[in-house]
């Protein structure tokens, strides 16, 4: 069984996964494909979205005799993933409450 | 479907975006397609699903990007109606103030175009009336002499010439007739069109859709 992902949520992931490193349109969805089931056309829309908010730029470095385009998370963005993650604790918080019937930290 | 194949399905589902927008897009894809490898090629191709569906997806979240134009999170107000061009009452005002100067000139230009119509009106009024009043005269005269002929049996001699004149006379009215009716079929129907297309060009250039060849008489 599997959720359906917000879009707010798979903002907040994006970010989380580009702010480890810069890489690039493929490595990202690979590596939110290991914990998601999304589908592979999904995450395009994401990050130019997110480039259009300013919270990531993007720049091209040689790869193999091409340029490969890289993201790289902004201050800006920063500040946002700072917000998912204190919005995802008290979203997860309120629902274990309920699933437990008690806090988790 | 191959890769080629593919990106070409995609850059054309994707040509309603503006040009860099999609130029984007599809370096987006490209490297996917380039960093998941050739021997991946198949695979790529059928989980990123039809070229369609991935357009789709990008051009939803375009609409949606392109209404909410502030990248500081403030919420989306729809774009105030503005009065682009002259405003209204300055306008009002304008047209009250060229009514002294507006008005004569459009009585001048009214006096132009019905001179212009009269002038042609009655150049086919005399047209018509030489067409249809020539043959009629000569016919009438032949009729005429032919019946003074009749008088004038007293005289033989007289009484023939003028038989002869008159009947004469009667098959020219009929030629010309002929004649006349010829030539109207041959030269009323372009004459017609011509002045048609003449009464119908000053409303064209009004509209403003005259094209620069072949807006008049077709």
């Amino acid at each position: 069984m599997s959720y359906p992902i917000a879009s707010s949520l798979l903002d907040g992931i994006v970010l989380a996964v580009v702010e480890r490193e810069s890489t690039y349109g493929y490595r990202i969805t690979q590596d939110v494909q290991k914990v998601l089931e999304i589908s592979e056309s999904t995450l395009y829309p994401v990050l130019r979205r997110l480039q259009k908010d300013g919270c990531l730029t993007t720049y091209d470095e040689a790869y193999a005799g091409r340029n490969r385009r890289y993201y790289k998370i902004t201050e800006h963005g920063r500040a946002q993933l700072r917000q998912h993650r204190i919005d995802w604790q008290n979203y997860r918080n309120g629902i274990d409450a309920i699933f437990f019937g008690g806090e988790s930290q | 479907m191959n890769r080629s194949e593919y990106m070409a399905a995609l850059r054309r589902a994707l040509s309603v975006l503006p040009e860099e927008e999609r130029a984007n897009a599809l370096r987006y894809y490209e490297e996917y397609f380039d960093d998941a490898g050739p021997e991946n090629e198949e695979k790529v191709i059928s989980d990123l699903g039809t070229p369609e569906k991935v357009a789709a997806q990008i051009l939803a979240d375009y609409r949606e990007v392109a209404a909410v134009p502030q990248p500081d999170g403030t919420a989306p107000q729809p774009k105030k109606r503005r009065w682009h061009g002259i405003n209204p009452w300055l306008l009002l005002v304008l047209v009250l103030l060229a009514i002294p100067v507006g008005l004569p000139l459009v009585g001048v230009l009214i006096g132009l175009i019905a001179t212009l119509f009269g002038v042609l009106l009655s150049i086919v009024l005399v047209v018509l009336a030489f067409v249809v009043v020539v043959p009629l005269c000569l016919l009438a005269a032949g009729v005429v002499l032919c019946g003074i002929s009749f008088v004038l049996w007293g005289m033989p001699a007289s009484a023939v010439t003028t038989l002869g004149c008159g009947l004469a006379l009667f098959a020219l009215g009929i030629l010309v007739s002929l004649l006349m009716i010829k030539l109207c079929t041959l030269f009323l129907p372009p004459l017609f069109r011509g002045l048609v297309a003449l009464i119908r060009w000053p409303f064209d250039k009004i509209r403003g859709r005259t094209r620069k060849n072949g807006g008049e008489a077709k």
